[in-house]
């Protein structure tokens, strides 16, 4: 979350706003952008503007959400598939609509909160834990357990953040915005300072 | 069992029984009530459940809202339809829904109801520090289930309250008729045979246990009652029996009494009659006494009439047959008045010819009329067949006309009116134009004796005409009255009754003036010599009678063998042979069979007369008789007998 955040921070800095961003779960966070109750939707994969016709895509990516699977660091698991995984016991938590789709594994656990996920790997009550890359290296670090990320993804997916139609006038400034960081290297510099600090924790 | 078919066969069931409406009213009453508290109940009931409902979501809306708030802020849609399944398991929730900015995002349950209670919640959940409106969660409950359960109780409620009515029905009609019924029946059929019972000895009393706890009660009273009065009723009848006893004794004596009374009566009555036949016979025997001689005197002076008289010897003989003729009036008014009196005078209703009655009563009256120059105007002159006794009409006609002449002026007029009273009357009335009867003295008028002053105008008469015109008019279901004013005349007039029927067809009868100018031979049988005498003188007077006499019937038989006379006059009363067997004798001989008799007699009862046509005579004559009557029945008698 700390290269969102501070992607984000710099971003609005630059164009006079201030940024707070709030961590919510997934649908709840779409549904307060929504009604307005909160500004946006910093990080969502496009696809979602049928049922949330208030919210106004950013165009410009903000990043790429890449879906993992995690084993315990000593099971012999290799490269995995959606096709593969149907050979182990699968967990993920609910709301993620990706996995709901693709994953016909032979036993699912869907957790009501990411923070269960690891556990079930730690007392081997599931072989698999689906969750993107970001968080399941800040849960894997925070939560003190060892883990395995199985390369490559099983999906990418590019993020983009979404408006509420009041702010409609900044999205073209934030694309702007988000343009120039990318080409005068603000943006790679972020990344690679929280690659940095990721891989390190992972370790 | 054995009880129950009893008490449906008693009386108490029959008809409109006791019974029978007790278990009728029973069952009424208690459906009633059972509407009414079944109705009461299921309301309490549904208001119950529907106060149920509202519970229930109000319990939702408390307990459950907060976890749901949780579940719809992470959008948890697997721990939602979990929740909301788990609360559609509570009763009567149809159906739930949560939405979120007024689209649905979670159902559990479909509305299936008609009739469904709704409600909508909020779901709230704090958010930096505020209460935010996150969805709504929408209840549907179901009335119909309400509803279905109610129904299902009535039908329950029904069925147990049709049972129970019908059980506690029939557990009461027993005790009833346990306790009343037997009793009142077995009242009832003592009393239906009240009457057939012979004394108070037979008690009224209850098939009951008397032991314990009893204690009388109505019934019992009831009983004492009956008893007491079936004793009342024989005591009182007991006395009825004595009081109609006696009063059969009494009515008994009365009887006795009033049988005496009316034997002494009928024997007074007897003594009464006797009497008054013995006046009547001696009334009889007077006028026949009285007419013998008379019918001498006027005879004799008729017959001087027609000698060779000077002024005065004539005045002086008119005055003698006047005097007579009156004195004969006289005697045959007082004896009808004394006849009619004691009842005796009998009438012979028959139907005649009205006109011929009037014509022959002014015929009676036709030298009188003429003496006094009076017009008379007879308008009676059709021919109406009248109800009554001939002999006696003609002489009320006869006083009638004799007064209208009598009390009429010299020169005056006389008219006789005949007219019909309806279909069944018919009036003869005869005006004089005489001086009228004064009103003060009208009322006089039909009083025997009474002549109204007539006695100073010089007009004879005796003053009994009318009196006995009135008796006898009455006794003919005849009417008789008048008017008067003063100088201009009188009306009398008389109501006589119309025959039905027309008068009996009789053989022509010949007038003396068709008689053939043969002499006629006349065999008289008379004892009294003073009336043979006059016979004798008034036939020598006449032309064309030869005359027979006999003093005695014996041989007035032998005359009438031998001489075989045209007809014969015959006196009743003769010595050794009345004259009844003289008749009878004539008629049982072939030789005198076809002569016709005629009897002479003072015998002037109608009974007489009556008696003589009976007997065979021809004609019955009375003493005394007008000489033109006696020609012209002589006359008629010879002209109606045919000859051999």
């Amino acid at each position: 979350m700390g290269f969102l955040q501070r992607v984000l921070e710099s971003a609005f800095d630059s164009i006079g706003y201030d940024v707070e961003i709030i961590v919510l779960p997934g649908e709840r966070a779409l549904l307060n952008a929504n009604s307005g109750l909160d500004d946006g939707d910093a990080f969502r994969a496009p696809g979602f503007e049928d049922a949330y016709p208030n919210l106004i895509r950013v165009p410009e990516k903000i990043g790429v959400m890449e879906f993992m699977a995690y084993s315990s660091p000593g099971a012999k698991i290799g490269r995995v598939t959606w096709k593969g995984l149907r050979d182990y016991t699968v967990a993920y938590a609910n709301g993620w609509k990706i996995y709901e789709r693709n994953v016909q594994a032979e036993e699912v656990t869907v957790v009501r909160n990411i923070k269960y996920l690891f556990p079930l790997l730690e007392q081997e009550r599931a072989d698999i834990v689906l969750l993107d890359r970001w968080q399941g290296l800040y849960m894997a670090k925070k939560q003190g357990v060892k883990v395995k990320l199985l390369e490559p993804p099983l999906a990418k997916v590019d993020m983009y953040m979404y408006l509420h139609k009041k702010h409609d006038a900044l999205v073209s400034k934030v694309v702007t915005v988000l343009r120039k960081m990318k080409q005068d290297g603000t943006y790679d510099e972020i990344m690679s300072a929280e690659l940095e600090q990721h891989n390190y924790m992972s370790n | 069992m054995r009880d129950l078919k009893a008490l449906v066969q008693s009386g108490m069931f029959r008809n409109n029984g006791i019974g029978r409406r007790l278990i009728v009213a029973l069952i009424l009453f208690s459906s009633f009530m059972t509407a009414i508290i079944t109705t009461f109940e299921l309301y309490l009931d549904y208001d119950q459940d529907i106060n149920g409902i509202e519970k229930r979501i109000e319990f939702i809306g408390d307990s459950y809202l907060p976890t749901l708030a949780e579940s719809v802020w992470v959008a948890d849609s697997q721990q939602i339809q979990t929740q909301l399944t788990g609360l559609s398991r509570l009763q009567d929730i149809e159906s739930l829904v949560i939405s979120i900015d007024g689209s649905d995002r979670w159902q559990v349950g479909d509305v299936h109801s008609q009739r469904t209670i709704e409600r909508s919640l909020p779901i709230f959940r704090n958010y930096r520090g505020d209460d935010i409106k996150i969805g709504t969660l929408h209840i549907v409950a179901s009335v119909d289930n309400v509803l279905d359960r109610l129904w299902d109780k009535l039908i329950t409620i029904l069925i147990s309250n049709g049972i129970k009515t019908m059980l506690v029905s029939l557990f009461m009609l027993l005790i009833f008729q346990f306790m009343i019924g037997r009793h009142l029946e077995h009242i009832s059929h003592y009393l239906r045979n009240l009457g057939r019972m012979p004394s108070a000895n037979e008690k009224l009393k209850l098939v009951r246990k008397e032991d314990g706890l009893w204690r009388p009660d109505a019934l019992d009273y009831v009983t004492r009652s009956i008893n007491n009065m079936h004793n009342d009723i024989a005591v009182f009848q007991n006395e009825i029996l004595q009081l109609n006893e006696s009063l059969e004794q009494r009515v008994k004596e009365r009887t006795q009494q009033l049988d005496d009374a009316n034997r002494r009566l009928a024997e007074a009555l007897k003594d009464i009659e006797e009497a008054s036949q013995a006046k009547t016979v001696f009334l009889s025997r007077m006028s026949h006494e009285l007419r013998t001689p008379l019918n001498a005197i006027c005879g004799f002076s008729e017959l001087l009439l027609n000698e060779d008289l000077n002024d005065d010897q004539r005045e002086s003989l008119d005055w003698i047959v006047k005097a007579g003729r009156h004195l004969l009036y006289l005697i045959n008014d007082l004896l009808d008045l004394s006849r009619i009196e004691v009842g005796k005078l009998s009438i012979n209703m028959q139907p005649c010819d009205f006109d011929k009655l009037v014509r022959e009563a002014l015929k009676m009256h036709q030298s009188q009329i003429d003496y006094r120059e009076i017009t008379v105007q007879n308008l009676c002159t059709s021919s109406v067949t009248v109800r009554t006794d001939a002999t006696r009409m003609t002489q009320i006609i006869v006083n009638l006309l004799s007064n209208a002449i009598k009390y009429n002026r010299t020169g005056g007029n006389i008219q006789l009116n005949c007219e019909e009273l309806g279909q069944d009357r018919l009036r003869l009335s005869v005006t004089d134009t005489g001086y009228g009867i004064p009103k003060d003295k009208q009322a006089l008028v039909f009083e025997p004796f009474e002549r109204l002053g007539a006695e100073q105008s010089g007009v004879e008469g005796t003053g009994t005409g009318l009196a006995l015109s009135k008796h006898l008019a009455e006794l003919m279901s005849s009417a008789i009255g008048f008017h008067s004013e003063i100088g201009k005349g009188s009306t009398f007039w008389v109501d006589i009754p119309i025959a039905k029927q027309s008068v009996p067809d009789r053989l022509p009868s010949h007038t003396a003036s068709d008689t053939h100018v043969e002499v006629i031979t006349v065999l008289y049988v008379e004892d009294n010599t003073a009336n043979l005498k006059l016979v004798e003188n008034i036939l020598k007077h006449q032309t064309g009678f030869h005359i027979l006499t006999a003093i005695n019937g014996m041989e007035g038989l032998d005359l009438a063998r031998q001489e075989k006379p045209d007809v014969i006059l015959l006196d009743i009363h003769l010595p050794m042979m009345d004259g009844y067997e003289v008749l009878e004798k004539l008629k049982s001989d072939a030789s005198t069979r076809d002569i016709p008799v005629i009897a002479l007699t003072a015998d002037a009862m109608p009974g007489d007369i009556s008696k003589g046509i009976e007997a065979g005579f021809y004609q019955y004559l009375t003493k005394p008789f007008e000489q033109i009557k006696l020609v012209n029945t002589l006359k008629s008698a010879v002209a109606d007998t045919p000859r051999a």
